[in-house]
């Protein structure tokens, strides 16, 4: 008997000695199991379309519900770490066991109340930074929506004094005494009011830009809101279709891609351009003398300060039966060349020409693009305006 | 005779304290059973697959992949029975990425995939032509083969569904 005691509080004491005995089990999981749940991914090809026909190729990883594990680990009579690591989207990641001599193996249930704490955790801060780009983004459109309404204002008040002027001087030529050069006068308070116009014009399409960001955006935050579901969305809003996702699916032998939803048309969104520094158009009359020029006829030149899409004469005050000069814009598109005709008889002429800048035709340009992708072939085609300038040439 | 004893004692204890390890077992392909009575972490081994799509350009582009073989599940399951066991697994989107389960791609030779690539393409090509009007503004789904080796032969393993088409065009603009 005492031979047996001896034995028996031997085999205790080495089981003590010699650690632990530890079990860590991963079964399939059911909805009520405890435990770490992860899960096994499946495999998807996303393909990202583009307009012009490319596409990005990108492999991600699904959660495979039909994959669902846990987690379970019990130690008896001894002492360890076990560390699991179970990313976002449910994958098992490190997994760890390590002998630990300060306490006792609960491991397992802190590393699990640890992920919950650190799931709450990020959700909170990603409310917030959401919430915060949220109040940033709002306010940037109203600040720009004041700011187009300003805009639109001014040009509209620009426009109210420049026909002002006209009118006065208009009133002012039926006058009795009518100052010497009024012509001259009314003829640049015209081309005054012109500018204005097209300033208005801008004005006006940069805000009807910015309206209608606005509602693309609201109808995609209506769209994304998650207690409404799909909405339909504007009918002008320009759209694109949706990722692809064709989940793999294999046997032991082959492979196949299936399309795991069918392809939408979203609502897209872009920035409006911020409106374009427009500068005056100005011009100026380095050769004012018409001299003969490679046997072609008296030419005078004309160089503009910004890129010119075309010219256009708009009158000469040549006299009657001489031909009217021919105008040719130059391949640097900033030098015009006046080509006056032979018969010209000697004397000062103004020439006034009817400029489209590169500027204004790139606008306009855009509009008519915008139009055409929302209207179609029924949209209606803008001409550029074009701005008139006067040039003085002297015939010798 | 008390140490013959203490001895024998000693012996039997050793050869328990030396039960440590990892248990790794392969868990066959729809085996629900198995698969419900295995209890270690399950993963995913690897195999080579081929992807192939259009550049947009008129080409194709190929690129070898290694995902997880969704036909060869393994548990693998550390155990400590009186003994430590100091070891760390680690996975990488479902797959055993650690030592030896680290994916090695020089183990299909150069030649092979190079080969491998030319019969894809040209598969994927013929596929291409005669696209029909109503598949304008529509660009062909992409083509995974799996890399299959029997023997010394390598060979491509495709279920391909041509009718499968991704749009990049909106369908009100068509």
């Amino acid at each position: 008997m005492k031979k047996l005691i001896s034995t028996l509080m031997g085999m205790g004491l080495f089981v003590m000695l010699a650690g632990c005995v530890s079990v860590v089990t991963s079964k399939k999981a059911n909805p009520n199991d405890v435990g770490v749940h992860y899960f096994l991914p499946q495999p998807v090809i996303q393909m990202t379309p583009k307009k012009d026909g490319t596409m990005e190729v990108e492999v991600v990883y699904w959660r495979d519900v039909n994959n669902e594990y846990t987690v379970v680990a019990n130690s008896y009579l001894g002492k360890y770490t076990f560390d699991l690591n179970v990313d976002e989207r449910g994958f098992l990641g490190a997994v760890s066991f390590d002998a630990d001599s300060s306490g006792l193996a609960k491991q397992a249930l802190d590393s699990a109340t640890e992920l919950r704490v650190a799931k709450i955790n990020a959700n909170k801060e990603q409310a917030k930074t959401e919430a915060a780009e949220a109040k940033a983004k709002e306010d940037k459109q109203v600040a720009a929506n004041t700011s187009a309404g300003a805009a639109v204002k001014k040009a509209q008040q620009d426009l109210a004094i420049a026909q002002s002027k006209v009118n006065l001087l208009m009133d002012a030529k039926v006058s009795a005494k009518p100052p010497t050069d009024i012509d001259a006068q009314i003829l640049a308070a015209e081309l005054n009011v012109a500018e204005k116009e097209v300033n208005l014009t801008f004005a006006v399409g940069e805000q009807a830009q910015l309206t209608k960001s606005t509602a693309s955006t609201a109808n995609m935050a209506t769209a994304n809101s998650a207690d409404k579901g799909a909405t339909t969305p504007a009918k002008l809003a320009p759209q694109a279709p949706e990722p692809s996702f064709l989940l793999v699916k294999m046997t032991e032998e082959s492979v196949s891609l299936n399309p795991a939803f069918v392809q939408a048309d979203r609502v897209t969104w872009k920035p409006p351009t911020p409106p374009k520094q427009l500068v005056g158009l100005t011009i100026k009359v380095p050769s004012p003398v018409a001299r003969l020029k490679s046997g072609r006829g008296p030419v005078a030149v004309v160089t503009a300060n910004q890129p010119l899409r075309d010219v256009f004469l708009n009158s000469a005050d040549v006299p009657a039966g001489v031909p009217l000069p021919m105008i040719s814009l130059q391949s640097d598109n900033l030098t015009v060349n006046i080509h006056m005709a032979d018969k010209t008889p000697r004397g000062d002429y103004q020439i006034v020409l009817d400029m489209v800048t590169d500027a204004n035709a790139e606008a306009i340009d855009e509009i008519n693009a915008k139009a055409k992708f929302e209207f179609g072939e029924k949209a209606e085609v803008k001409k550029p305006i074009g701005e008139f300038r006067t040039a003085k040439v002297r015939v010798e | 005779m008390k140490l013959q004893r203490w001895g024998s004692l000693f012996a039997i204890c050793a050869g328990l304290a030396g039960c440590a390890g990892l248990e790794t077992t392969a868990l066959p392909f729809k085996d629900a059973k198995a698969d419900g009575l295995a209890t270690g972490f399950r993963y995913y081994e690897t195999s080579p697959f081929l992807l192939i799509y259009t550049d947009g350009k008129g080409g194709l582009v190929s690129k070898l992949l290694y995902l997880p073989d969704m036909t060869k599940k393994r548990s693998i399951k550390p155990y400590t029975y009186l003994s430590s066991n100091n070891s760390t697994l680690k996975f990488e989107n479902g797959t055993l990425v650690q030592a030896k389960a680290i994916i090695d791609e020089t183990v299909i030779p150069t030649t092979v995939i190079s080969s491998l690539v030319k019969i894809a393409v040209a598969t994927a090509a013929v596929a291409n032509t005669g696209v029909k009007k109503a598949e304008q503004d529509t660009m062909p789904a992409p083509y995974l083969f799996r890399i299959v080796q029997k023997d010394d032969v390598w060979t491509l393993a495709a279920e391909r569904d041509d009718g499968i088409r991704i749009r990049y065009m909106p369908e009100a603009a068509k």
